[in-house]
Parts: C-alpha cells; structure tokens; sequence
C-alpha cells in the first residue's frame, strides 16, 4: 500500500525506505537525469533528494497530493536549485534533440507513470505553445531565455505562456482554486 | 489582497513552480505570503509543476543498482542519527514525592555526611597551616606589683620586721649613698632601697 511510505518514513520504520525506493526510485532518477542532462550529477541529487524526502515525510498531506506528486515536488525543488547554482547551460545538440520529441500522443501516455497520465491528459488539453513551453521548462529544465533562443519566441511570450500554461493545468488537474485567475484570452 | 499583491504573488508562485525564484524574488515571496489569507494553497503550483513532470517519465525507468545501495547506505546514517536525537535524554528531574532511593541508602548518605563534617571539624582545629604566622591569643595575666608595693606589703603584713639604715662606707666616690633594708624573717623575704 503505497500511500502509508511516506508515514512509515516518518514514524521512523526505516525498511519503509525500500519500499519508498522501489516505488519512486524510478521516479526520481529520471526527472533528476531529464533536468540536469548529466549522469554523475544526477546521481548525487537522486541522493540528496530521497533525504530531503525523509526529512519532509511527515509534511505530507494525501489530501492535497498524492505520494508520488509530493516527491515529485520535493526532487524539483532540489533540482531547480542545482540548475540554477550550477549555471548550467544546455547544448545546441541537445535542445534539438529535446525540440523533436513527439510533443503527445496517446502511445506516449501509456508508457508514462501513472500518476503522470492525468497530467498527460491535461496537458493535452493546453494550447500547443502553452505545453511546449511547459514540457521545455517543467520537463527538461530549461529557463525561459533557453526557450526563447530554441523557438525563436520573444521571451515575454515564452512567459506568458508559462504563466497562462501552468495555471490552466492547474485548474484541469484540481489543485488548489482558491487563488483566483484573472487571464484575458490570447 | 488587494488585485496588484495577487498577480504579483501568481508571478512568484508560477516562476517558482517553472524555474525557481532568485533570492530577492525568495524574499519578496516570503514578504508577500505574509499577506496571504491561510485558506490560499501555496503549494498548488508546485504540485502542478511536479505532476506536468511525471507526464514524462517514462513506467520503465528504475534506479541503477549502485545508486539504490549508495541511497540505503544513506538511509542507515540518517535513521540513526534519528533515532539518537530521538532517544530520550537522561533526566535529573525527579518528580515531587517520589523517591527511587529506600531510607536504608538514605541512611547512609546521613552517615557519610555526618563523617565529612566531623573530619572537617577537626581538620580545622588541628591545622598547622600559617600558623606560625598567627600570633598567639594573648592571655591576660595578673599585674606583677612593683617592688615598692611589694615592700609596702611586707611592712604591713610581716610581724618580725627587721630594719636597718645603710651608713655613709668607706668606698671612694660613694660616700654619699643612703638607703635602707628590711627583712622578714617568718617571710623570708626582704627589701633594699639605695639613694645616692
């Protein structure tokens, strides 16, 4: 029963922390390897961030998320900081490799996580800059600027979309309304 | 919240959710959250983000073995470094009226303080330490009376008094000396005066 890891964690069982491997292991170690574009670096923050997970277990709320999307967040978060201190800058080779990518297709969903495939779908539902733009920066880390230089988009567009992107996803996934969105279509 | 405040807190959360904030925009976030009704989920954009990512990852993706062991490793030292911070400190607080101790170990802590007084006591009454430089309690004594008083005593106290002048001698440059004597002889005790 996957939902009890994070408490089990935070009760102190430490044989919880096999389990909480097997289950977001997998997880972990591919946002860390798509972000940070580098095998050596991702391992270390693969280890920096199951720590940070055990450290935040007992913070978890299966009310608002599930386990999965909570050390989803938590491995972000250390990601992003690891991006942005250690400047790294993305390859032209590689953002053409990353712009080729199939933006969506229903094959795709199948093979991804489970808990991605709502997210799939909601991204699915976005206009095609909206989740290209997201998919760029939420899924392979790149800044707005690096986004604007690989699509040729201004960069207040990039943000824009960003913005307008992210809050729409929100809206079709159910997280947290109570923030209201005052946006003017496009 | 005013409208302003909000769409600067949506600009924050949204950048913070994609990119990441730099550390002015960090504490302008923290500035503006402080304005923030409790009911608002801040998190929401994350949790967004976060499920936008696993759209990506693909069902097949597993940890490598050596990383899965590197972790464990982790795992040890963390939840042993929990679990000494957790163990329950050693506690000199007694609770009130209660006593682990039975009156016989009662007893003889009594005892054993009873026995440092007295070693203390006499450790203190029996120190040489400094003291040759204490000078010594002085003790009165009686007046010794002078020698006229003592004379005087004698006069009026001896029945057989013996009395006698000294005459002018012979002696050459103490012609002149004058004086008396008196001898008790029930006393043995007698006094000489000498002028001159």
């Amino acid at each position: 029963m996957t939902q009890a890891i994070l408490q089990r964690i935070a009760d102190g069982d430490q044989n919880a922390v096999q389990d909480c491997l097997k289950a977001y292991g997998g997880l972990v170690w591919s946002l860390a390897r798509r972000m940070l574009r580098n095998n050596e670096e991702a391992e270390d923050a693969v280890q920096e961030i199951f720590i940070e997970v055990w450290k935040n277990a007992s913070r978890f709320d299966p009310v608002l998320a599930s386990e999965a999307t909570f050390v989803a967040m938590i491995a972000r978060r250390r990601l992003i900081d690891k991006i942005r201190f250690s400047q790294r800058r993305i390859s032209a080779d590689s953002l053409e490799d990353i712009l080729a990518e199939p933006a969506g297709s229903s094959e795709k969903e199948m093979q991804v996580l489970v808990e991605g495939r709502e997210a799939f779908k909601a991204l699915s539902e976005l206009r095609p800059e909206q989740r290209q733009v997201l998919q760029l920066s939420i899924v392979h880390g790149l800044s707005h600027q690096e986004i604007a230089d690989a699509t040729g988009m201004p960069l207040g567009t990039v943000k824009t979309h960003a913005r307008r992107g992210l809050l729409q996803a929100r809206e079709i996934l159910g997280y947290g309304k109570d923030i209201s969105i005052k946006e003017v279509a496009v | 919240m005013n409208e302003q405040t909000e769409e600067r807190l949506l600009d924050l959360l949204c950048k913070r959710a994609v990119n990441g904030l730099t550390s002015e925009e960090l504490k302008e976030l923290q500035a503006v959250e402080q304005t923030v009704e409790s009911s608002v989920d801040l998190n929401s954009l994350e949790m967004t983000a976060a499920a936008i990512a696993m759209s990506a990852v693909p069902a097949s993706d597993a940890l490598p073995d050596h990383l899965k062991a590197g972790i464990l490793a982790k795992a040890d030292e963390y939840f042993a470094a929990q679990n000494k911070a957790n163990s329950p400190a050693v506690t000199t607080v007694r609770e009130a009226g209660k006593s682990s101790i039975p009156i016989w170990g009662w007893l003889g802590w009594a005892t054993a303080a009873a026995a440092l007084i007295f070693l203390a006591l006499n450790l203190y009454e029996t120190r040489t330490v400094d003291r040759a430089n204490v000078s010594p309690t002085p003790i009165p004594l009686p007046q010794k009376p002078s020698p006229g008083t003592m004379r005087e005593q004698l006069l009026a106290s001896a029945p057989d008094i013996v009395k006698a002048e000294w005459g002018p001698g012979n002696v050459k440059g103490v012609e002149s000396l004058a004086g008396d004597v008196v001898w008790s002889e029930t006393k043995q005790e007698g006094y000489m005066r000498f002028r001159g």
